[in-house]
């Protein structure tokens, strides 16, 4: 499928996704398949801003010591995405979007002030059990390498027959053996924390009401807020290299509360984990991460 | 300049010649309106009292307390001025969490040895009824942000980012590791999962711990080692009453359904201070104090608990191993064990390590495992279970309670062993 370019310059502003996002709370009722937005979104130098690094890891509980969060660029990516699926051209409202699974490869160390060209489009259709789902690709480039990459899930619930590829990915671990290694408090305002630093400001997240208009009966944490800080917490110190991240996302983590970590104890750069709830019977994430890992 | 500062080198033994703690008493309890200065005031002034060092000037006074107020900068100093030692002596701060107290011993015992003191006081306290509340971050940056600010107006811009439910959220003191947000106990109740410690077992020896340390008071043991404070005689945390069945009847604090920690084998908050005077033999016999028994040597270890590779508290596994290498000692060469209770489970997760073959092998190295320790050996006055733990004050009441258990058995060796928040694990060896 060919995709045309068009370079976002500059990002869409705050205010503009919120407009975008209520225009899309309607979309008309699809006639036949689903089409495959072609739009494929550019933006051709995100810096990589130190302070700005430096609050979203503060928010998901990065050390400095770490470096620049393997989950970071995922941020300055996210307007795009939000960009794609508002789009007049995309076939259903955004707001019934739900973020279901997300793979992030890193090539190379990301360096603060580095800049990076990304490009997002919709990469394919994905057939998935609850509906259809949608592959979004994110790619960021610096000097022309492939040095950070992630393919996002999205789903749109109680699509009958939906198209494209069966999805097969979901991350299967050995549920046995894992322990409960930390407790991470949920505070009622991280939603509100969590986008001032990441621009998701999806009202099920940032206030009760809004989290009751689409059904939840509170605000419910970031998914990637999640991913961060479970990153965060089982990152050795000093920077990535080589590194992925994989996680499926379960039930949602309400605000305020308390969530736990499982993960089994270590046997070299790769941890497989779920984020549970405080009593640790139900799952609201499993993820591996891996890192420095042999490429051969 | 000289090539090698310590030369000639001296190493003399190092004298405990007593020491002095303040009954340790639950925290909300005689001491809630106590400061660790207060504290620690009352444990060094028995000392004084006690072998009689008013005016003196010592060498030094290291001490410390794990939970503390910024203003406490230089809580041992501040406690120091407020005895009847002499002003002149130096003092400082030490902090290892639970560690505390013992580490302080060994900074001043090294000093000794190298010569570079001839007497010196280590001690420690805590008090967890006094406990330092923060004021609430946010607020905290807005105030530092309006310090910074040039002029009035940017001053009072900064000010106006004040929001009233800054006020009512302070900053309170945990009780739980920063890396993993889970508290000491849960930490414990995994360890005890992963050794499969039983219930009972940990029950008994929370019973054996306040048996024993009723019978020490009995007979007088802790006569010449305590200093009554606030009409306080005795530790009140001691249940000279305890029961195996009534023991039996608490709920698990940490686990509620497959929990076997119970705040009856888990060490409560406690507040208290003890300090213990060592000295070089020379010094000693100058004053004409008998010496108690001798400190022989320290090993701090630390372990890798945050990725879940060894349980939180299992340093001392590690650091007495290689302590007994050093010294060409075993198991066998010692009379007593002084091993501090935070948990039962911790006490039993640690003496089975040591007679885990594959576990010594694997973790700590060894060809063959430690071995057992014969129970009667430890904690033979009763542990922390019994009396309680002052984070910091642990170290100073084990060591001057071992050292004068040898000399009442009129010679023998002893091993100390705490665990720390942290990973750390601080072990040492007494003997005459």
């Amino acid at each position: 499928m060919d995709y045309v370019t068009q370079i976002i310059d500059p990002p869409p502003s705050r205010t503009q996704l919120l407009l975008d996002g209520v225009r899309a709370l309607r979309k008309p009722k699809l006639e036949g398949a689903p089409l495959l937005p072609r739009e494929c979104l550019v933006r051709s130098a995100v810096a990589l801003s130190a302070g700005a690094i430096a609050a979203y890891g503060h928010a998901c509980g990065f050390r400095r010591e770490q470096g620049v969060p393997l989950s970071y660029p995922h941020v300055l990516a996210f307007p795009l995405h939000l960009m794609l699926l508002t789009r007049p051209s995309f076939p259903y409202p955004a707001s019934g979007m739900v973020h279901l699974a997300n793979r992030i490869h890193q090539h190379q160390r990301l360096h603060e002030g580095q800049a990076l060209r990304l490009q997002v489009w919709c990469e394919r259709w994905v057939a998935h059990t609850k509906g259809q789902a949608l592959s979004i690709a994110t790619r960021a480039y610096s000097a022309d390498a492939l040095v950070w990459q992630s393919d996002s899930l999205y789903l749109r619930r109680d699509v009958k027959a939906p198209v494209g590829e069966p999805w097969e990915d979901a991350l299967t671990l050995q549920e046995d053996g894992l322990l409960r290694s930390q407790r991470w408090a949920v505070p009622a305002d991280l939603g509100r924390r969590f986008a001032k630093v990441s621009g998701d400001f999806n009202p099920i997240h940032t206030s009760v009401i809004g989290a009751r208009i689409f059904g939840f009966r509170r605000a419910i944490a970031h998914g990637m807020w999640t991913l961060g800080r479970a990153l965060a917490a089982q990152q050795p110190p000093g920077g990535l290299e080589h590194a992925q991240a994989h996680c499926d996302f379960k039930l949602p983590i309400f605000l305020p509360g308390q969530v736990t970590l499982w993960n089994r104890p270590v046997t070299g750069p790769r941890r497989e984990f779920e984020v549970r709830n405080a009593a640790g019977d139900k799952p609201h994430m499993r993820g591996l991460f891996v890192w420095n890992e042999n490429r051969q | 300049m000289s090539d090698y500062s310590f030369n000639p080198a001296p190493t003399r033994r190092v004298a405990i010649i007593g020491g002095n703690r303040i009954p340790f008493a639950r925290s909300n309890s005689v001491y809630a309106h106590d400061s660790n200065q207060d504290l620690l005031v009352a444990a060094l002034q028995g000392l004084v009292d006690r072998y009689n060092l008013h005016g003196q000037c010592l060498g030094e006074f290291a001490a410390g307390a794990v939970i503390k107020h910024s203003r406490d900068f230089n809580l041992a100093r501040e406690s120091l001025l407020s005895t009847t030692l002499s002003p002149q002596t130096p003092a400082y701060d030490v902090q290892q969490a639970c560690g505390t107290g013992l580490e302080a011993a060994l900074l001043v015992a090294n000093k000794i040895a190298l010569g570079q003191i001839d007497v010196g006081i280590a001690g420690g306290c805590d008090t967890t009824s006094d406990a330092p509340i923060g004021i609430n971050e946010s607020l905290r940056h807005t105030l530092l942000a309006a310090n910074r600010a040039k002029g009035m107006g940017d001053k009072l811009k900064a000010l106006l980012k004040v929001r009233p439910s800054m006020l009512f959220k302070p900053l309170l003191p945990r009780n739980g590791e920063p890396r993993t947000g889970l508290s000491m106990g849960e930490h414990c109740e995994a360890m005890a999962k992963r050794w499969q410690i039983k219930r009972l077992a940990q029950d008994e020896l929370a019973l054996t711990s306040h048996q024993r340390l009723n019978a020490a008071y009995t007979r007088g043991f802790f006569d010449d080692l305590i200093s009554p404070y606030r009409g306080l005689a005795r530790d009140n945390n001691l249940r000279a009453d305890a029961s195996l069945a009534k023991l039996a009847g608490l709920s698990p604090a940490y686990d509620r359904h497959n929990g076997t920690l119970t705040a009856g084998n888990s060490t409560p908050l406690t507040d208290g201070a003890s300090v213990v005077l060592l000295a070089s033999e020379a010094w000693a016999a100058e004053h004409g104090l008998p010496v108690l028994a001798y400190l022989r040597t320290g090993e701090t270890a630390a372990v890798s608990f945050v990725d879940g590779t060894e349980g939180l508290l299992m340093a001392p596994a590690y650091a007495v191993p290689r302590m007994l290498k050093r010294e060409g000692l075993s198991f066998a060469d010692f009379d007593f064990f002084e091993i501090h209770e935070a948990f039962a489970a911790q006490v039993l997760c640690t003496l089975k390590a040591w007679e885990d073959a594959d576990y010594c092998r694997e973790r700590l190295g060894l060809d063959a495992p430690l071995g057992a320790i014969d129970r009667s050996k430890i904690n033979v006055n009763g542990g922390s279970l019994g009396c309680g733990h002052p984070f910091a004050a642990t170290g100073g009441r084990q060591l001057a309670a071992l050292a004068k258990t040898i000399h009442d058995n009129g010679g023998g060796r002893g091993l100390i062993s705490i665990c720390a928040a942290g990973g750390l694990g601080v072990t040492a060896i007494v003997e005459k």
